[in-house]
């Protein structure tokens, strides 16, 4: 016999684990600070990447005149300047970034808590079932 | 107000019943939106303009995830300005690989306002952009509209170093890079649009938020009010000619969308706000509950002018009735004395009812 309890309870877990928990359940597989170095991890390689990507950018919009001046440009400064910036850049998008997911972990994690009540109701009325 | 509400049920119970039908087709036709406008703004390869391309682009958008719209405009872009310039082209994908790696990446969720913030400027209406993200995003949304300002900007400055030139040599081609970059970073209205949609974003955003009543639409007009008194700021300040009128007409209706959205989305009945206090073991609540408008449809009568219609079932019974008629007529006029004595009429029934009891005698 069909139990609309049941049944209500089975629909909100696949409506979560199909839509808004989808994220949930994928991230909060890793402790929450395996999850947040992951994600700073990647944050690292695309900053550096998009760095790297202006500066070429940069200079391909000076390219005549480092072409002209490329005996007498100050390479150090240059590359000193580029390396701070670089730097402090990165250390404001770590310290963004750690703040982010640490707030979206516990974000996943309050999303989950409701979906585990749901999980344990299910147990519950398979447990009846078994006894019965 | 409650027929506006009958309307709004009626749209979300369609929507309900056929959103399976009706999301890929409001894909393909933003999707064709977007390529039509790209096709039309900055078309240099005729080839991609051919129509079966860009019903073929829309049709693949419709049935994949919303994510790859940005991916094959883009695509569609690089390969227009591919016919122009080399090194235009490889600027272009650079610029896209960077908006890709620095936030789409990460964020993908509102990746489509960097591709309908552009077309939205073509409309006139890319006012509504701030509007809409504050009323029901978080504040990270502010990051594509931001690049979809620059992608606007960047994309005009193309434009016209396109139609001014087609260069051919690299020497050219750097030029055309140079003249670009120089286009969009001195470009101070760019920034100063920028910070005018993070400050309407910021005000909508606050306001929705708070406790007052309608905050929503007091979000909406404030936000519309900040926006028109700034453009008409920068307007003055940068000597912006025959925009004024565009920029107020544009505002409007970028609040009306956003009201329509808002409409939609949540409508709230303050006229019945109830307050609750109650604690558990850790917290006192102060809770103010504000009920969503609810409406129930006025159920139609329907009145029968016309007799029922006949249909198999009831055509069976009256013909068996008239069969049975029938049947007992032909047995009484066969027998003549009988004919005499029963009055078929009333008789009949009589006699029907005492076989019963004699059946039932012998149950």
């Amino acid at each position: 016999m069909i139990q609309g309890d049941k049944v209500r309870c089975m629909v909100k877990i696949a409506r979560f684990e199909q839509s808004e928990g989808r994220d949930a359940l994928k991230n909060c597989m890793f402790y929450k600070n395996d999850y947040v170095r992951l994600n700073l991890l990647k944050m690292v390689v695309s900053y550096t990447a998009v760095y790297v990507i202006i500066c070429v950018m940069v200079a391909a919009y000076y390219l005549e005149y480092l072409v002209a001046n490329a005996v007498v440009l100050p390479y150090t400064r240059i590359f000193v300047i580029t390396g701070s910036i670089y730097l402090i850049l990165l250390v404001l998008c770590i310290s963004i970034s750690i703040w982010y997911y640490s707030k979206r972990y516990d974000m996943y994690q309050r999303q989950l808590s409701g979906h585990y009540e749901n999980l344990k109701t299910m147990r519950s009325f398979y447990q009846e079932k078994k006894e019965e | 107000m409650a027929e506006l509400l009958i309307i709004k049920e009626r749209i979300r119970a369609f929507y309900q019943k056929y959103s399976r039908i009706l999301i890929p087709v409001f894909k393909f036709l933003l999707s064709l939106i977007v390529f039509l406008v790209i096709n039309a703004y900055l078309g240099c390869d005729d080839a991609l303009k051919a129509p079966y391309i860009t019903l073929a682009l829309s049709l693949i958008c419709a049935v994949a995830p919303a994510s790859i719209l940005p991916v094959l405009a883009a695509l569609l872009l690089i390969l227009h300005i591919k016919k122009v310039s080399i090194i235009l082209t490889v600027g272009l994908a650079l610029v896209f690989l960077v908006m890709y790696l620095a936030y789409v990446r990460f964020a993908p969720r509102y990746s489509y306002v960097l591709v309908i913030m552009p077309v939205l400027y073509l409309l006139k209406i890319p006012y509504a952009i701030p509007l809409v993200l504050a009323l029901y995003s978080g504040i990270t949304a502010m990051i594509p509209m931001v690049l979809g300002v620059v992608l606007y900007y960047i994309l005009n400055a193309v434009r016209q170093v396109v139609v001014a030139q087609t260069a051919t040599t690299a020497g050219d081609s750097m030029d055309v890079y140079n003249q670009v970059v120089s286009s969009v970073v001195g470009e101070r209205y760019m920034w100063y649009t920028i910070i005018m949609f993070i400050l309407v974003f910021a005000v909508v955003y606050v306001i929705r938020r708070s406790q007052m009543k309608y905050a929503s639409q007091t979000a909406i007009a404030i936000g519309a009010l900040v926006n028109v008194i700034g453009f008409l700021v920068g307007e003055f300040l940068f000597s912006v000619q025959g925009e004024i009128g565009i920029m107020i007409l544009g505002t409007i209706l970028s609040a009306g969308i956003a009201s329509i959205i808002q409409f939609f989305r949540l409508t709230l009945d303050y006229t019945v706000v109830e307050h609750y206090q109650f604690e558990d073991d850790e917290y006192y609540y102060y809770v103010k509950a504000v009920p969503k408008f609810t409406v129930t449809e006025p159920k139609k009568e329907v009145q029968r002018i016309h007799a029922q219609q006949e249909n198999d079932n009831t055509a069976n019974l009256r013909d068996a009735v008239q069969e049975a008629y029938r049947n007992s007529k032909e047995y009484v006029d066969a027998v003549p004395e009988i004919d005499e004595e029963f009055d078929f009429e009333n008789d009949f029934k009589v006699d029907l009812e005492e076989m019963d009891l004699d059946n039932s005698n012998e149950e």
